[in-house]
């Protein structure tokens, strides 16, 4: 059975009477235990395919199916994917003062336990968890008594990300451009999370403009997105090829 | 317009015809308390800050039965309570601003003077049950205080206070007002002298009408005023904050945060008026008031107002009035929350911004309450 | 600490350009108001029986109400009956069927001020003459003249007839078009609004009179220049523009008046009406003369503007540069009535010496998914004192409102005051509004970096108060953005300090 199963994928985004076509008939598959990279120019979807994917409000899937281990996820609310086990790190996290990140954190698990008719964890063995997590990426503990990303630097703000991907462990992991604005240590502790976190059960999609995330979380497909749709797919050599041929030699 | 009247005749307290404590620039000019009063009563500036909510039933509770408020703190070193002031001390009494304050402290028969002399150890506490007398508390030349007030009653409750702080003194003010009240009036008012601190973090629930007037003046060179504000109004209930911060004199620097969340049917105003003379050079003056509302019909009034009367100033004020903000909604949904729980998690949130202080943990759970009923429902 | 600090820049102000006297022989009224008055009014301009009673409405009304008191602003009491409300220059008795047969002082007043009445053919009945452009107007703009409560001429009839739109004054729509009139004035602005739209609507002499058919957009920009020329009368403008379903329209107004010793009040009424799809641009350049450096004389521009957007997706946008008047009290407004319909306002008001200014805009929002945006910029200079006072109000009905207000103060010196007073009333929780408000100065170190570089104090100032108005100025047509700069530089030349 396949994780992430989307065909013939048609998407629009904008208020109702002003609605422009992104998605145009994108096609792909993604199986337990694979990482796939999307990559394309800028304006081709990449983002787009990410928002639709996690139900974000503001776009219209006019065509096509998407389904989550067969269950179909057009109709569902963000938090039901989630709930699902679809995660979405996103390229700009939001800051949130107010909300504490350990208070965000643990209304999430709580929600992901009820879901899934678990109990939900004990607080003292999560809190320690969520803690040796964030050391793990590189945070210090204390950020969880502040506001969400508050005070981040984009840095911080993408570890955290990984941080939640390891927490939630989803079944799916979609990567929107998580290596965007990062240097080499950065990008190298981001790496290492994911790296961490795949397994033979659960899957990756790594959305990215640039080759160089590819040479730490190693790819088993690699997909060109270009006005809308997937163009060209092969394995991680395929970036290689785009690297030093540029976009414009497939489109 | 029918003019506002007060609800008999006023006589000055001894402290004043003995001199013991300045009276009002107002009535010094017209020698008259009536129509001076009368005069403040019925001016333009107080007509525009009562715009929202009605007068006369305030005025005609002022002369009502006062009980005494129970202090916990006062036997400390460096306090001391009378009925009469010690010193000639700088209340800034200002008819202009609230001259019902004024009227009242003159109908009541007696008042209470706590003085600090010295950095206490422990905090002092003023609870309020019903209508009180009114209270003045005065801090001396670097002197630390920590004052927490507590407001109980269900009907018409009305305190006031009237606070002095002298040069290099320090005073951290908490205040929960979150019992429901027919009609509560609280009016505070803060003369803060030379590089003088005041905090006052300020909890607030709405009511048949809570009225809070709040006036801070920042006398003194140096000195430094910070006002953090968190409120829920529920439905069917008001609350009404008219704060007017003035500075007088050069680099004096205040911030004032508001946030008050409004639900369907409740009405929440808000009036900051931050006044800068002449002279008051150097300046940094900061208001942000933050207003969300929960479900269609809350009636929100805001007016933050600007007087400034000199060039060299930093001020800057901004106001917004909105929903929850889509983007925060999505993160949280998107981590698998509800809809429901990421609304209540962010409004609570928008509130915790600015629960602050000692009072904060017993104010918390009652806002988010409020809250979750408005929700829930 | 640079030489020559702000401080140090206190100068004698030029004189005002505009300041002379035009000396014809004018019909005038004594002064005094009462029913008679109203009365004769009406008659010199030959009105039918039911614009007589409607004034003598207002008349009633206007004897019951109080004078308004809560503007931050301080004058003298004004004596209505101490002012005269007519007056005409006697060669338009039976009005001009050519240049030739108009007062020739008359045309010469014109040409100071720049008007290209006398350079292009314009009045009706001269046509086919040569077009040569002016510096102060391009030669698309129609010029309808207003001197002392007559209108003297309409320019460009002919180009604007084709279009069929009507721009024509007042005096003569009454007549021409009775049943526009009687639908549509005192429909945004109601006699009993307020109190000097009440007096307005008793003794108005004269004014624009705008129509634009549906779907139509207004071929050219449309102007008028107003002038007060005789002591103690006061100017009763009104004016009506209406524009139909789909139409466009872009109106300017700006006025000059000459140097007096006594307070000339000024009580305008605009009320504009746009219906679906339309759009109204209202721009103003205000030169009323201020009164000089003691606060002695100058005008009292006390005037009520508003615009309705009845249909859905209409548009109005006022845009003011205000620079003169002794005293201003004046808030144009939008009543956002349509679905979808917009609201602008954006506003420099420069106030100098002891000029005192009272002025803002009232947003009212009423339909579905009405947007408003208001972006006013004060600046303060002398002894002045300069208020913005806005409104912004959302009714229940109010869906999906959203409300943009950024309010700038720049005080030049340390004895102006800016003061903002902003009112926000929400009565709908789907709506979003904003407001911010900053106060800074010309400071001593900006002054010195610029003199540095070669650039002197008063250059300096004009270039950093320019940038200051960069938002309200580029909402301005053309034609005026010039203007408005340079009049700015012109009144701080006084007292930049």
């Amino acid at each position: 059975m396949s994780l992430l199963e989307v065909t013939d994928l048609h998407a629009t985004v904008g208020a109702q009477d002003q609605q422009k076509a992104i998605l145009k008939g994108l096609n792909i598959s993604v199986n337990p235990g694979e990482v796939h990279a999307i990559m394309g120019p800028n304006g081709s979807g990449k983002s787009t395919l990410a928002n639709v994917l996690s139900g974000k409000p503001g776009y219209t899937v006019t065509g096509g199916t998407l389904t989550l281990t067969d269950t179909d996820l057009t109709e569902l609310e963000p938090h039901e994917r989630a709930q699902l086990g679809l995660f979405l790190a996103f390229q700009y996290p939001v800051e949130i003062p107010g909300v504490s990140n350990m208070e965000f954190l643990k209304a999430s698990v709580d929600s992901l336990a009820r879901a899934r008719g678990e109990e939900q964890p004990n607080t003292a063995a999560f809190i320690k968890q969520v803690r040796l997590l964030a050391t793990s990426v590189d945070l210090d503990p204390q950020f969880l008594k502040r506001g969400v990303n508050e005070g981040f630097s984009g840095g911080e703000k993408k570890r955290n990300e990984i941080m939640q991907l390891l927490l939630l462990e989803p079944k799916l992991a979609i990567l929107d451009e998580t290596d965007s604005g990062l240097d080499i240590d950065a990008l190298q502790v981001v790496a290492e999370g994911v790296n961490r976190y795949k397994n033979e059960h659960n899957g990756v999609v790594l959305i990215t403009h640039y080759q160089r995330l590819l040479d730490y979380i190693v790819p088993d497909f690699v997909h060109v997105l270009a006005d809308g749709k997937i163009i060209q797919s092969g394995d991680k050599s395929l970036a290689l090829e785009l690297e030093d041929k540029g976009y414009a030699w497939l489109t | 317009m029918a003019d506002l009247s007060l609800p008999q005749a006023v006589t000055l307290p001894n402290y004043f015809s003995q001199g013991d404590l300045a009276l009002p620039a107002q009535i010094l000019d017209s020698k008259d308390v009536p129509s001076a009063l009368s005069a403040a009563l019925n001016s333009t500036l107080h007509r525009e800050r009562w715009k929202y909510s009605k007068t006369a039933p305030v005025l005609e509770g002022l002369a009502s039965t006062m009980n005494l408020p129970t202090i916990i703190g006062s036997e400390q070193a460096g306090v001391q309570i009378s009925q009469a002031p010690q010193q000639n001390l700088s209340f800034g009494f200002d008819l202009s601003q609230a001259p019902e304050a004024f009227a009242r402290l003159c109908y009541a028969q007696e008042a209470v003077f706590i003085h600090v002399d010295k950095a206490l150890d422990a905090p002092l506490e003023i609870h309020h049950a019903g209508s009180t007398v009114p209270v003045l508390l005065s801090l001396g030349a670097n002197a630390e205080a920590t004052l927490l007030e507590n407001f109980t009653g269900n009907l018409q409750p009305q305190n006031t206070l009237w606070i002095s702080l002298a040069e290099g003194s320090h005073l951290k003010h908490s205040r929960n007002s979150l019992e429901a009240a027919h009609l509560h009036w609280q009016y505070l008012a803060v003369d803060i002298g030379k590089n003088a601190n005041y905090l006052l973090n300020n909890h607030a629930a709405g009511a048949g009408l809570r009225r809070q007037d709040i006036h801070i003046r920042v006398s003194g060179q140096g000195a430094n005023a910070e006002l953090i504000s968190a409120a829920m109004i529920s439905g069917k209930l008001a609350l009404d904050q008219q704060v007017t911060l003035e500075h007088f004199v050069a680099n004096g620097k205040s911030k004032q945060v508001v946030h008050n969340i409004v639900a369907d049917g409740g009405k929440c105003t808000f009036n900051g008026r931050i006044h800068i003379h002449e002279g008051a050079n150097g300046t940094d003056a900061t208001l942000a008031n933050k207003n969300l509302g929960l479900g269609k019909n809350a009636t929100i009034n805001t007016k933050p107002e600007l007087e400034i009367y000199t060039d060299d100033v930093t001020c800057a004020h901004g106001a917004t009035i909105g929903q929850l903000s889509d983007q925060e909604l999505f993160y949280l949904t998107s981590r698998g929350i509800s809809p429901e729980s990421a609304q209540a998690l962010l409004s609570e949130g928008f509130l915790r911004q600015c629960t602050q202080g000692p009072l904060a943990e017993a104010a918390l759970p009652i806002l988010i309450n409020a809250i979750k009923q408005e929700q829930g429902a | 600490m640079s030489q020559t600090s702000v401080d140090d820049l206190v100068e004698a102000r030029n004189e005002y350009s505009a300041g002379f006297v035009t000396d014809i022989e004018s019909d005038t009224l004594a002064p005094g108001l009462d029913e008679d008055t109203v009365r004769f009014i009406s008659a010199r301009k030959d009105e039918p029986q039911w614009l007589t009673d409607w004034r003598l409405k207002a008349f009633a009304h206007w004897k019951t109400m109080p004078e308004p008191t809560w503007a931050h602003v301080h004058y003298p009491p004004i004596n209505f009956q101490d002012i005269s409300y007519y007056s005409a220059p006697k060669s338009q008795a039976d009005g001009p069927q050519s240049l030739d047969e108009v007062d020739p002082e008359l045309l010469r007043t014109y040409e100071k001020l720049g008007i290209p009445l006398h350079e292009q053919a314009v009045l009706a009945g001269v046509v086919n003459a040569n077009v040569p452009q002016t510096p102060n107007m391009g030669s698309n703009v129609a010029v309808d003249v207003v001197f002392d409560s007559v209108s003297i001429a309409t320019t460009f009839k002919e180009k604007l007839a084709e279009a069929g739109v009507i721009f024509c004054p007042i005096s003569e729509a009454v007549h021409s078009h009775p049943e526009l009139i009687q639908k549509y004035l005192g429909s945004v602005i109601p006699q009993k609004d307020n109190f000097y739209a009440a007096l307005n609507s008793a003794v108005f002499s004269d004014g624009s009179f705008v129509y634009i058919p549906k779907g139509v957009r207004c071929p050219m920009e449309l102007s008028t220049y107003f002038r007060i020329n005789e002591r103690n009368t006061g100017q009763f403008e009104r004016t009506l523009i209406i524009a139909d379903a789909g139409s466009h329209v872009s109106y300017l107004e700006g006025c000059t008046a000459p140097m007096r010793d006594e307070n000339q009040l000024h009580a305008a009424v605009v009320e504009l009406v746009a219906l679906e799809d339309a759009e109204i641009k209202y721009s103003t350049v205000q030169n009323w003369y201020p009164g000089d450096e003691n606060g002695k004389g100058g005008i009292y521009n006390f005037v009520t503007k508003r615009g309705l957007c009845g249909g859905d997706r209409s548009k109005i946008s006022w845009t003011q540069v205000e620079t003169g008047s002794a005293i201003t009290w004046k808030y144009p407004s939008v009543v956002l009535r349509g679905d979808d319909s917009v609201g602008e306002f954006y506003s420099v008001a420069l106030t100098n010496n002891r000029q005192q200014a009272d002025t803002g805009t009232k947003m009212i929002h009423m339909g579905k998914n009405t947007k408003s945006t208001i972006v006013s910029k004060g600046i303060s200079a002398g002894f002045s004192e300069n208020c913005y006072r806005g409104l912004v109000r959302i009714s229940p009905t109010a869906e999906n409102a959203r409300n943009f207000t950024q309010c700038d103060s720049l005080l030049i010196g340390g004895q102006c005051g800016a003061h903002t007073f902003p009112y926000i009333e929400n009565k709908n929780n789907s709506a979003i509004i904003e407001h911010e408000a900053s106060t800074s100065k010309v400071s001593d170190d900006q002054l010195f970096a610029c003199q540095q570089r070669g650039i002197d104090s008063e250059k300096a100032v004009g270039m950093i108060v320019n940038g200051f108005c960069k938002e309200v100025f580029r909402e301005l047509p053309m034609e005026f953005a010039v203007e408005a700069g340079k009049l700015l530089e012109v009144s701080l030349e006084g007292a930049v300090g």
